[in-house]
């Protein structure tokens, strides 16, 4: 009796951790083909060959294409795709137990270039890219529209897909009611009091729940206001730079938008698909986000609406309007076990060829400058006048992060502007509380 | 004891080992240790997504004292945790005294009922509460603009007043069901009888709860608040990451979703576990308090 | 009191509880409709009832997000996880309560006050440990985690219910013959059901929903559990707007808890009941 009961609750536990023994997690789902020593020999590519990427509003369809035409030149490969929504905290725990995939995207909730240069997990690439070249020869790093991101002169990521971030309308919608579409900060106010005291809606929606408007709004006037020393500065939080007098001229122009009650005050207790979905209800006139809307929103878009696209204006009359593009990079892990898999894939991937297909499977440009959509019908009207527009360098200017801003010091900044658009704060405070979060930023991040 | 009696030393121990240990042992591997683990994490900057760590003492704790979001975090943690005792006790209170205490012909069908939100996950339960509070379709505004009160309409959760108070009714709506039926027990454990003699005293139903009922379920009621205070400090944070993610500008921030922030967001997996060591010593402390302030003499009966 | 009265408290008693129902029940309900209607309609006419009955998003949430893998996880996450738990806590609750030794105070109040410990603090720590015991990406893995975090609470619900066992009754056994084995197996368990019952409720519940560690242990589609499973869709109709697909999966996940509660809920409410006397 006693051996068999204490046999019973032994057995239990012991069935319950040899069951967790037994079939170990990861995957093996891969069959792990053995390398031929020939193919190896010939410089062929082999073994596993594990990549991440994020799947979001863009779809996955742009990928599934490049993974099979890779699959398909380089058959002796056994690529593990790791994919979806979630994949950077799924995959998290891969990294930070050393055993990172080979290749990642970093895009999404939950990724960081900045954060994974930090903690040392990305391979140095600054040599290696200069010897990437286009299909007629061009060098890839003269043909970027964006700049890698740069660490202490080197660079780890080589940004893939451009979230052009500016302001979207709905071109018919605009002329049937008699809308001008603004060119600059000026006009657009002048837009949106029409829009306001006509249509009864408050103009202009954004994400609350998500950095958004300082990405697609501030930032962009941040950028015409004071070029890329003052970006600069901003996301390294140089002393003094928050509460410096072009972002508090930028920041009084948000504050006024607010007092005439042209941003929603519903726009907290949205994200981004809920103010797009509002936007596309014509609940609101403008909203700023990145290139993905259209695509994302591809559902839902009623009959007859007409996406336009502009920089957001946030700019002076006379100035041309500033674009800051948000980049998605490709990079390869410094641990990564099949790093010249991974490095071959990218050479193949940054190709006009690649590009071209993007708009059409992604709704999205890559990084690539001159690539002509003209002949592509299944390419969107917007895409290609978007297209048009930043290849235009008189109506446009690029300008470019050193590097992403750390989350550190963005989501403070953005709760303030949180703060500032729903009217609980002026101006003036929102360049002192800015200020002081840089200040915390410095000290913590030493 | 006779078990002991009858047995040697060395078989009771024995036995005692049988029971013991392997629950200790594993509590040990897979709960202190990595607890543990996180008080020690607490003094190195490292983000917890790559293998560097750098030893800095208390510096994360400092880092605490300094925080303008921490001592608002511990407000809306006793926010919460006011009101939803406040709002669950009430309820649950009333709903069991009404159920056990009334012949109500279908209370079967209540007590079935009320306890569904308690077998809902919390994360269906924050996006459901999401879509009832959306500015735009979501219910309550609708309801409002149906009854013609369209001034009362806000963006709820997008308000920076009224995010933490909205965030408290789904929470209140989750807990009702398990603690009305655990005073449901504590009622029927008091004697028939002394509701009868008090009934031929004359004693009025209000009378009755107020020198019966309630002192002799004086002892589930207070398990029950202790148990919704831990649950709250400890395990508020996912209907919080849920709903609103602490925003609009940290209004609805407890310690737990800006600890999760912190670790799994912000790449401060040190700076969070000092924040994990704050959220312990608060919840200790409170328990404390909570013991200190709710002790009344056992009533026997 | 005069019936009439009484009739007229008990009619004015349930309006709250009428009330009660409906935000209960209604909330549900619509969680059933939206999963039938067209991503428009939602948005269209949110509180509205479908126009025609659309089973597509369940076909989608079940055949595309692999909802039937997780609901038999979720079982068994929760099957395993409830079972260990108890193998673990009731020898010690058993031992705590009843046999005397050096420490057993001190034994208790340590597991009372880990009762208290954010789970999150552990989560990374445990993420290292699983890995060094191949244990990630294993639903067995979770389930053991999950038990033992959970032994504090049952150990806390089982000892009082224990303690309320008459000793004569377990006096007597051991006078028949029976080792502690035997009394612990034959005697102690069985007289302790109730509280098996309603500890065993109480963490399935908790194990059905819980969603973070799930989501950081678990790598896979194929592994994951319900919970995350949800949170994926709901992430995914964040960026497909594929909100219908998102109410069938949550319908999906709340029915067959609640007609297993409803099935149940007469032993599950006595435990509970009985289980508040003691506790």
């Amino acid at each position: 009796m006693k051996r068999q009961l204490k046999g019973l609750v032994a057995a239990a536990i012991i069935a319950g951790l040899m069951a967790g023994c037994g079939s170990t997690g990861q995957q093996e789902t891969g069959k792990a083909a053995d390398k031929p020593a020939e193919a190896a020999a010939k410089g062929k590519l082999s073994g596993k060959f594990e990549i991440q990427y994020f799947v979001g509003g863009y779809g996955d369809k742009w990928w599934k294409q490049a993974i099979s035409d890779f699959k398909a030149a380089n058959t002796g490969l056994d690529i593990v795709e790791y994919a979806g929504p979630n994949v950077n905290t799924e995959m998290k725990t891969r990294w930070i137990s050393n055993t990172p995939p080979d290749l990642v995207y970093i895009a999404g909730a939950g990724s960081s270039e900045a954060q994974m240069v930090a903690d040392d997990q990305l391979m140095d690439l600054t040599e290696w890219a200069r010897t990437l070249k286009l299909e007629d020869g061009t060098p890839l790093l003269s043909s970027f529209f964006v700049k890698p991101g740069e660490y202490n002169g080197k660079m780890y990521a080589l940004p893939l897909v451009l979230d052009a971030w500016g302001t979207w309308y709905d071109r018919s919608w605009m002329k049937q009611n008699g809308y001008k579409v603004p060119s600059d900060f000026n006009t657009w106010l002048d837009t949106m009091k029409d829009v306001k005291e006509k249509g009864g809606i408050a103009p202009l929606v954004t994400d609350g729940k998500h950095p958004y408007p300082l990405r697609g709004l501030l930032m962009p006037g941040f950028a015409a206001e004071g070029g890329e020393k003052l970006i600069a500065d901003l996301v390294d939080a140089k002393e003094g730079a928050w509460k410096s007098e072009p972002v508090l001229k930028v920041v009084k122009k948000v504050e006024q938008m607010q007092k005439a009650g042209y941003i929603d005050p519903g726009f907290a207790a949205l994200n981004h698909t809920q103010s797009q979905m509002n936007f596309l209800l014509h609940k609101n006139a403008f909203i700023p986000v990145g290139f993905w809307l259209p695509f994302e929103m591809q559902k839902d878009v009623p009959q007859g609406f007409d996406f336009g696209f502009i920089p957001t204006p946030m700019q002076d009359p006379g100035k041309p309007f500033a674009m800051l593009p948000q980049i998605s990079p490709l990079a390869i892990a410094k641990k990564a076990k099949n790093p010249e898999a991974a490095k071959a894939f990218i050479d193949f991937v940054f190709k006009r060829k690649y590009a071209e297909l993007s708009p059409e499977l992604q709704g999205a440009m890559l990084n690539i400058k001159g690539v002509n959509l003209d002949n592509n019908p299944k390419i969107p009207p917007y895409l290609k006048e978007v297209n048009a527009l930043v290849n235009d360098k008189s109506k446009v200017t690029f300008y470019s992060l050193p590097h992403p801003m750390s989350a550190d010091l963005e989501k403070p900044v953005f709760d303030q502007l949180v703060s500032l658009m729903l009217g609980q704060i002026t101006a003036e405070e929102f360049v002192q509380r800015a200020e002081k979060a840089a200040a915390d930023f410095r000290k913590n991040s030493k | 004891m006779i078990a002991s009696m009858v047995q040697s030393k060395a078989q009771r121990a024995k036995f005692l080992a049988f029971c013991l240990l392997p629950t200790m042992i594993l509590f040990a591997v897979f709960s202190v240790y990595p607890l543990i683990s996180g008080l020690y994490y607490s003094l190195f900057k490292w983000s917890g997504s790559g293998a560097k760590k750098t030893f800095i003492g208390l510096g994360n704790y400092a880092r605490l004292l300094e925080d303008p979001v921490i001592p608002k975090a511990i407000g809306h943690d006793y926010f919460l945790v006011f009101f939803k005792v406040l709002g669950i006790m009430v309820l649950a209170t009333f709903f069991a005294v009404v159920l056990t205490q009334f012949r109500i012909k279908e209370s079967g069908f209540y007590r079935v009922v009320f306890f569904f939100p308690n077998i809902m996950s919390v994360v269906v339960i924050g996006i459901l509460w999401t879509f009832i509070y959306n500015p735009d379709m979501g219910l309550v505004n609708s309801g409002l603009r149906a009854i013609g009160l369209d001034g009362w309409t806000r963006p709820w959760l997008g308000s920076l007043t009224w995010a933490l108070p909205s965030i408290v009714l789904p929470a209140v709506w989750a807990g009702i069901g398990l603690f009305m039926l655990m005073i449901m027990g504590g009622i029927s454990g008091i004697p028939a009888s002394i509701f009868e003699a008090a009934d031929v005293d004359g004693a009025t139903k209000w009378e009755q709860f107020w020198k019966i009922t309630l002192p002799l379920v004086w002892a589930q009621l207070k398990a029950s608040i202790i148990y919704i205070v831990i649950t709250t400090l400890n395990g508020s944070f996912v209907i919080v990451q849920i709903m609103t993610e602490g925003g609009p500008n940290n209004a609805t921030h407890v310690m737990g979703s800006y600890l999760y922030q912190q670790a799994f967001v912000n790449y401060n997996f040190g700076y969070a576990a000092a924040i994990g060591v704050l959220i312990l010593a608060l919840s200790l402390a409170t328990v404390l308090c909570l013991q200190l302030f709710l002790k009344r003499e056992k009533i026997q009966y | 009191m005069k019936p009439m009265r009484q009739f007229a408290i008990g009619s004015a008693l349930r309006i709250p509880l009428l009330l009660w129902t409906i935000a209960v029940i209604f909330p549900i309900v619509w969680v059933l409709l939206s999963a039938l209607k067209s991503n428009a309609e939602i948005f269209a006419s949110p509180w509205g009832l479908p126009q025609v009955f659309n089973f597509a998003n369940f076909a989608k949430a079940w055949s595309s997000y692999h909802i039937g893998q997780s609901f038999v996880n979720s079982i068994v996450v929760t099957a395993v996880g409830t079972v260990l738990n108890l193998a673990m806590a009731i020898p010690s609750a058993y031992a705590i309560e009843r046999v005397p030794f050096r420490g057993s105070a001190l034994l208790h109040n340590v597991y009372l006050s880990a009762m208290m410990i954010p789970m999150v603090l552990g989560w990374i720590p445990l993420f290292f440990l699983l890995m060094k015991f191949q244990m990630l990406n294993n639903l067995f893995g979770l389930a053991v985690v999950y038990a033992v975090s959970r032994v504090p609470f049952s150990i806390f619900i089982l000892a009082s219910f224990i303690g309320s066992i008459p000793k004569e009754l377990e006096e007597s056994a051991t006078m028949d013959g029976l080792s502690p084995y035997g009394v612990l197996l034959r005697i102690v368990t069985p007289l302790a059901m109730t509280g098996i019952v309603t500890v065993t409720i109480m963490n399935g519940i908790q194990f059905w929903n819980e969603y973070f560690m799930a989501l950081i242990f678990m790598q896979d589609q194929a592994k994951y559990t319900l919970g995350v499973a949800m949170d994926f869709l709901n992430k995914k109709a964040q960026y497909e707007n594929a909100w219908g697909v998102l109410f069938a999966g949550l319908s999906v996940s709340m029915i067959p808890v609640m007609l297993v509660y409803g099935f149940f809920q007469r032993h599950i409410v006595r435990g509970m009941i009985e289980g508040a006397v003691k506790g």
